[in-house]
């Protein structure tokens, strides 16, 4: 084990400046996300343009780590009959040996090491930083299985760079091929989770294949033996890509339960179901059901559904789908949260509106609803048509997802605070006082204050925990969905949601850094048909962070013996 | 004992043979030289002995081992100096010296010490900085300071100097007489491999010519000079040991590779009766050349 270290001891030797540019590369990526925490900004705009020189410093790392890995190799060549450690009392297992613990040195132990404080300050706790280390080594390993054949079927580093953009280009030209091939019905096939599981069984075939490879060429040096398992493992993927048959990804492993004490409370019950013919064209269908049991403080979301319909005759149709839940008119879950008093309904304001909407002729606006799901089905004419001759049994399966939404921090609104829970931390870094003159508003204009906040948001946002969708979400849709914020005015007992702006996003070592403009305006009564704001209203106000955690998923199932479907009311836009 | 053997050993790349059948012993304690022209099959027969190669038939064994299974234990005993090596040209000659130490368990430093002041090596200068010669003799010294049983060298003469080529073989010279230790040298510079070896093989287009020590192969070469006195001289039915034979006026030359003076003089008195024959012992570079023009001519003549 001496002499393995000793090897190891001279490759790293050989290689600290390139090392101390990989060590340079990632503290430098932590100090710009650093500088976006607690440095003095500046802007939004400043925060862009630091996140995206983090980014340019991630594709540094990564393309260096790539080159790390080929400088490694090349240090002691696989092939050729012209390395000088062959003909040395050094054997193919023990250098092996040493370049994986240099490997697991540079790619594993530096990048941790460099990046605990950053996790630490950060506030990771010891699951998250677990997790963040896992999370970091299998994006280190992602570029090292990537290198690693290729390092060690090349002797040098052009001829490395050039099989990278063979295989570069082969990959698109498979992967184009392969995605536009038609498939038995003559149409392009995309089922998601058959593609997920062709594309990580293809992945898995050529890390396997490529380290087969690797250590196949380590112990003989048999390049063209090293280069036909290669080969072997890359017409593999590409086969598995362009023909595996069995969907293996989540999607295929359906719904798991996590039923908790309030699902057996919860009911679901049918509603309504009304029908609109569509000339030349399926009938659209739209099935309401009402969710009862709903515990306060919490809030339904839909998942997918199915529903099912049969006749007497034994006919049967069936049609699934994701179960949607009509805009809930009050925000009681929040409310609850924030210890305020339940939104009452402005009667007033529904019968203005009901007396809006008679005076153009229009059906009466449906009653405002928590609870209500609906989903909208297409489903062939001549079914519609049946279904309302003779009414069906219709079988409901749907799942359901129990969010709860918890108070988690609250300020005053003062630049310099923090609304901090474990490692998402929230500090406001700029405040200010709006009042515009609104003259075209319908319903009364003047003048309308509001009050903007800035915020630097941080939080763990790791792949492989369930904040998976989030950071995905971070990145796609530019806001996190389980977070919400209320201006509270604990002396008149009500609150207002923050309005989002558009965000800079940034993610630095699974931490991700947000820059989130907030907007919130003042409240407004509805008195002698106008909105009038409350005046006054942003004094003695504080910043609430709310925040919507899951804690149960169910399904549900409801028998209904004769579906009743009526014809949808003539349609209107809202006045 | 011999140190190297090999049974019948090939190597084709594609249609090519780089060697064929080729048998080869070599006796432990020998300074064995492997001479042939450039492409001869000389570097790619060490190449199969290193376990650089894997034979494509044959056998070769090495220290007693099958070459193909040379490891850590067997390669702690063999030095290996190559012009093609590639050696770590970042390192400076101390930093090769001591990554290699630990290496070999035989390491002697007093052995190291020594070859560094007679080869002059600057040990702090990088690799990548040295000449030529400088750079092999490094190898050479990071080849000979544990004193490996066997220590072999692929063309270590090629581009050097003269002065160097003299540092050179005289280390080599150096340390083999004060062991016992075993040297295989491959070169196509008979002059140099002259002074240093006790048994040579010529090896021609991938096959052994002959493999036999340098007095017997001395002993059987003759250049041979006959002055005719007149008469007719039989040029035709000579013998096959005959070799580039050639006649200018009076006199005929050729080289006798199976000299024996009765026998060669009896064969000469039947094709040339009255003439007067004068047998001169040649160098090895002379013998070397013989052979190579005669495989040139018979090559000639089996292409045409």
């Amino acid at each position: 084990m001496n002499l393995t270290w000793h090897i190891v001891r001279k490759d790293l030797g050989r290689l600290r400046l390139p090392l101390a540019l990989w060590i340079a590369l990632i503290a430098a990526k932590l100090g710009l996300g650093a500088v976006l925490l607690w440095g003095g900004i500046g802007g939004i705009e400043r925060f862009g343009h630091i996140a995206a020189a983090g980014n340019w410093l991630i594709a540094g790392e990564v393309l260096t780590g790539y080159a790390l890995v080929a400088a490694l190799m090349h240090d002691d060549v696989l092939t050729g009959t012209t390395a000088f450690w062959t003909t040395r009392p050094i054997s193919g297992g023990r250098m092996l040996t040493a370049k994986l613990i240099e490997l697991a040195i540079i790619f594993g132990i530096v990048p941790l090491a460099v990046t605990l404080p950053w996790w630490l300050v950060c506030g990771y706790g010891g699951r998250e930083l677990l997790l963040a280390a896992g999370e970091t080594l299998f994006w280190q390993m992602l570029v090292v299985v990537s290198a690693l054949p290729l390092a060690a079927l090349t002797d040098g580093f052009s001829r490395y760079l050039m099989w990278t953009f063979v295989v570069i280009m082969a990959t698109v030209v498979a992967a184009l091929i392969i995605s536009t091939t038609p498939g038995p019905s003559g149409r392009v096939q995309l089922d998601g989770g058959l593609l997920a599981t062709r594309g990580w069984l293809a992945g898995l075939l050529f890390v396997i294949g490529g380290a087969v490879a690797t250590v196949q060429q380590f112990r003989t040096r048999r390049i063209l033996r090293s280069f036909t398992i290669v080969g072997t493992g890359v017409a593999a993927a590409v086969l598995v890509l362009a023909a595996w048959p069995w969907n293996l990804s989540r999607n295929s492993v359906g719904w798991t339960d996590h039923p908790g004490s309030h699902a057996a409370e919860i009911s679901v019950a049918f509603r309504e179901a009304r029908s609109t013919d569509v000339p030349k064209h399926d009938t659209e269908l739209d099935v309401g059901l009402k969710l009862d049991g709903v515990p306060a403080g919490f809030w339904l979301q839909g998942e997918y559904a199915t529903h099912r319909w049969n006749w007497p005759s034994g006919l049967t149709l069936e049609r699934s789908g994701w179960l949607g839940f009509h805009d809930y008119v009050d925000r009681g879950a929040e409310w609850v949260a924030l210890g305020l008093p339940s939104e009452k309904a402005n009667l007033e304001y529904q019968a203005y509106v009901a007396a809006l909407w008679a005076r153009r002729g229009l059906p009466q606006p449906p009653t405002p609803e928590p609870n209500l799901a609906g989903v909208l089905l297409k489903v062939p004419a001549s079914f519609a048509a049946r279904m309302r001759q003779e009414r069906p049994a219709y079988l409901f399966r749907g799942h359901f997802q129990l969010y709860q939404s918890k108070l988690v921090d609250e300020r005053p609104p003062l630049v310099g605070e923090r609304l901090d829970t474990g490692a998402e931390r929230t500090r406001i870094v700029d405040v200010g006082q709006f009042t515009r003159v609104n003259r075209v508003s319908r319903f009364g204009g003047g003048t309308e204050h509001s009050m903007g906040i800035a915020l630097v948001e941080h939080a763990p946002a790791l792949w492989w925990d369930g904040h998976a969708f989030n950071s995905v979400g971070t990145w796609l849709n530019y806001q996190r969905s389980d977070t919400e914020y209320f201006l509270v005015n604990r002396t008149r007992g009500n609150a207002s949601a923050a309005e989002w702006s558009w965000p800079a996003v940034a993610r630095f070592g699974t931490v991700a850094i947000a820059w989130r403009g907030l907007n919130f305006s003042a409240p407004s009564d509805w008195r002698d048909g106008k909105w009038i704001e409350q005046p006054g209203w942003f004094e003695g106000v504080t910043l609430a962070k709310v925040v919507n955690r899951e804690e149960e998923r169910f399904t549900k199932e409801l028998r209904v013996e004769r579906f009743e479907v009526r014809p949808a009311a003539k349609t209107g836009g809202a006045p | 004992m011999n140190i190297i053997e090999t049974q019948n050993l090939t190597r084709r790349f594609g249609r090519n043979e780089a060697v064929h059948g080729l048998e080869l012993a070599v006796p432990a304690g020998s300074v064995f030289a492997l001479l042939g022209p450039n492409g001869a099959g000389k570097t790619t027969t060490i190449k199969l002995l290193m376990n650089l190669l894997r034979p494509t038939a044959g056998e070769a064994r090495v220290l007693g081992v099958d070459a193909r299974r040379l490891g850590e234990r067997e390669f702690a005993q063999i030095g290996y100096v190559s012009e093609n090596q590639q050696l770590p040209l970042w390192m400076t000659v101390r930093q090769l010296l001591d990554y290699c130490r630990p290496f070999y368990p035989t390491w002697d430093r007093a052995l190291e010490k020594t070859l560094l002041a007679q080869f002059a090596l600057p040990e702090e200068r990088e690799l990548k900085h040295l000449s030529r010669g400088m750079l092999m003799k490094a190898a050479l010294l990071s080849s000979l300071a544990y004193r490996p049983k066997l220590l072999v060298l692929d063309e270590p003469f090629s581009g050097l100097d003269a002065l160097v080529r003299e540092e050179f073989v005289r280390g080599v010279l150096e340390v083999s007489a004060s062991g016992d230790w075993t040297v295989f040298v491959s070169s196509h510079d008979i002059d140099e491999v002259e002074r240093l070896c006790d048994r040579v093989a010529l090896l021609d287009r991938g096959r052994l010519q002959f493999s036999e020590t340098t007095e017997a192969l001395q002993a059987r070469f003759r250049r041979v000079e006959v002055t005719l006195q007149g008469g007719e001289a039989k040029l035709d039915a000579l013998p096959v040991s005959w070799l580039g034979v050639e006649r200018a006026g009076g006199l005929v030359r050729f080289v006798e590779s199976h000299y024996e003076r009765t026998a060669t003089e009896q064969a000469c008195r039947e094709r040339f009766p009255e003439a007067a024959v004068v047998a001169q012992p040649m160098s090895l570079r002379e013998i070397f050349l013989a052979l190579a023009r005669a495989s040139r001519v018979n090559g000639s003549e089996a292409a045409a």
